[in-house]
């Protein structure tokens, strides 16, 4: 089955799914790579390339709400069925998030309790991480949610 | 009280009506054709307003494409 065949729900969250991975490889090279959260602060490089993997993210959904829209005088490509599928992958998207959120922040906090501080460069990789987690399983969650209510028929 | 299931009888009314596609009845409908196969397959339950539409493609009642199965 070629992309043409699928809906355009489907369509987008193949491609979501692609390019906010890529975006989070991008990320979390750019995170880890030279120090970690220790050093983040100070290198704007790091910060630079880690605001490009998401530009990247951003610029690629753009890219592909455009390129899959509906043209005019063709058969629909989407109904309720999607509209279902979204709102669904919407709701186990923000539990995904808030459960993720929850337990990395749990994880500092137990990671650094006896510090008593936390390298503020994990703020850092949290907000930029929330906006990949959220993207990657909202994507996720909607192939996962097509192939359960029949797939491509 | 359980569920039940509802079972679909596009795919016998698209043969009946002249082996009618998927698309055709898509497009009649106003849905996708995956949603269709969706229906056939018994792996979507559509709205109120879809099996009317359906239903009127075909010529015949909703209670003809869609049974309730206590």
């Amino acid at each position: 089955m070629g992309l043409g065949d699928m809906t355009q729900t489907r369509k987008r969250a193949w491609l979501g799914a692609v390019i906010w991975t890529l975006a989070g490889i991008g990320f979390g090279v750019t995170f880890f790579m030279g120090g970690g959260p220790g050093t983040l602060p100070e290198d704007s490089q790091r910060h630079l390339a880690g605001a490009g993997a998401l530009a990247f993210g951003f610029v690629g959904t753009w890219l592909s709400l455009w390129i899959t829209r509906h043209r005019k005088g063709t058969p629909p490509i989407s109904d309720e069925r999607d509209t279902m599928i979204l709102a669904r992958a919407n709701q186990a998207t923000l539990v995904m998030v808030l459960v993720g959120i929850f337990v990395f922040s749990i994880g500092l906090w137990t990671a650094y309790e006896a510090k008593g501080w936390v390298p503020v460069g994990w703020m850092w990789f949290l907000a930029y991480g929330s906006v990949i987690l959220s993207s990657v399983a909202s994507a996720v969650t909607t192939l996962i949610l097509d192939a359960r209510t029949g797939g491509d028929g | 009280m359980g569920e039940g299931k509802i079972r679909s009888h596009i795919r016998r009314l698209r043969f009946a009506a002249g082996e009618m596609t998927q698309e055709e009845l898509a497009e009649r409908a106003g849905c996708t054709r995956q949603t269709i196969g969706a229906l056939e397959k018994g792996g979507y339950l559509p709205s109120l307003a879809l099996a009317f539409r359906i239903a009127r493609v075909f010529g015949v009642g909703i209670e003809e494409v869609f049974e309730y199965e206590p």
